[in-house]
């Protein structure tokens, strides 16, 4: 019987010290592996700074669609349904290509929406209705700023 | 009669280590201070930064970036801002692969590339502060140190504070500065104000306290011009011939 309760005892007392532990790390954010993915999640709900835009903008950084080519778009596509925010609106972006597919069936499709910083080889400038598109093998381009950066969003075929 | 058990005295036991264990508390509430000089200091400072009709500074951004590898890289970008009141900002970026235009005329505001020859113009809210909130929020645009430019800084700076402190007298570009720091949850905010004479805001540090790798980005202040010229011309954007009009992204 005393056995038992001491074995219990010890056993409460250790996870009394592991809980205050604990929240005295997470209240003093120091860098424990899953705190991490704790403030990821967090961050996409609580931006707790308003007024200091530098802190937005390294959030919104960190959640931007823009990958470094074309080829890695795709994949971008695949990460950006990670993020629970912008779940919805891959997945819509995703049926919109596999609806209309802007790339020959050989190509990977590039998801209309998606964004690149610099074009893809061989593209010629195609305009439309005072819209100047680049047209990179069947895959259409326009030049947009996201923030203050010129990308090349891929768009569906102008008509 | 009291009975000494083995469980009574490990209950003891248990109950003395769940008391020791407990954060220094105390020591934690020294820390969340609010010192009435340097929120008096960040008053004057906002105050006259708000009070002048117009201004001109040159600006240079250092942006902390992580890169997937995990080291960290600086990123440069230098900017002069003419900034007349109410409706009216004009802010040239030049730095790392940037060249850039932004206007505002208190009805549109428009961002402009010499270099790729293409613009994008949107249409803008009657008042900076709007259109700053407006740039941010819907273009995802920064104007470098624009915290301090909003009319209503010292209210938006102060919200949330759980610690004011003045660090001491340092020398920004050769002018002495109050060193001032600030904390709020998941945000840590330095600022250097003129010592003598005008209050101006010689520099700026923002700190993401609440990711544990704790990016800042700092903003040094140089070349206030409190009359500087504001022609109207200035904010107001013509499209040079062969350049290409393009849009924003929806963020």
């Amino acid at each position: 019987m005393t056995r038992i309760l001491k074995f219990v005892m010890l056993a409460a007392a250790l996870i009394a010290m592991l809980a205050v532990d604990m929240s005295f790390v997470l209240e003093n954010n120091l860098p424990i592996p899953f705190k991490r993915d704790l403030h990821a999640q967090l961050e996409q709900l609580v931006p707790n700074a308003e007024a200091i835009l530098g802190v937005r903008r390294r959030t919104r950084r960190r959640t931007a669609v823009v990958v470094g080519s074309a080829a890695a778009a795709s994949t971008a596509a695949a990460q950006q349904q990670a993020y629970e925010a912008q779940q919805q609106a891959a997945a819509a972006q995703q049926q919109i290509a596999a609806q209309q597919p802007v790339a020959a069936s050989s190509q990977p499709i590039i998801p209309v929406g998606s964004a690149v910083k610099t074009l893809p080889g061989n593209c010629k400038a195609v305009p439309v209705n005072n819209t100047s598109y680049s047209d990179c093998g069947g895959v259409f381009y326009q030049q947009a700023y996201q923030g203050s950066n010129l990308v090349y969003v891929v768009v569906a075929k102008p008509i | 009669m009291i009975t000494t058990t083995p469980g009574k005295l490990i209950a003891f036991c248990v109950l003395a280590l769940c008391a020791l264990s407990f954060p220094p508390r105390d020591s934690l509430a020294q820390q969340t201070a609010i010192d009435p000089v340097a929120l008096e200091k960040l008053r004057a400072m906002t105050d006259y930064l708000g009070s002048l009709q117009s201004f001109s500074v040159h600006t240079h951004n250092t942006l902390e970036e992580l890169l997937d590898s995990g080291n960290r890289v600086d990123v440069d970008v230098s900017a002069d801002i003419i900034v007349s009141r109410p409706d009216k900002l004009q802010a040239t970026r030049s730095g790392d692969l940037v060249d850039q235009h932004f206007f505002y005329d208190g009805a549109t505001l428009t961002l402009f590339n010499p270099t790729d020859q293409v613009y994008a113009t949107e249409p803008a809210p009657p008042t900076i502060e709007e259109m700053l909130d407006l740039a941010r929020e819907s273009l995802g645009l920064d104007i470098p140190a624009a915290d301090l430019i909003y009319g209503n800084a010292y209210e938006l700076l102060t919200r949330e504070l759980d610690l004011a402190m003045v660090v001491g007298a340092s020398v920004i570009g050769g002018i002495r500065c109050d060193h001032l720091l600030f904390s709020r949850p998941g945000v840590d905010f330095q600022l250097w104000i003129g010592a003598e004479g005008t209050p101006l805001p010689y520099k700026y540090v923002v700190t993401d306290t609440g990711f544990y790798n704790r990016l800042s980005i700092g903003t040094v202040m140089s070349e206030w011009n409190t009359a500087p010229q504001t022609d109207n011309t200035l904010f107001r954007f013509e499209p040079p011939e062969a350049t290409r009009r393009i849009n924003f992204m929806p963020l």
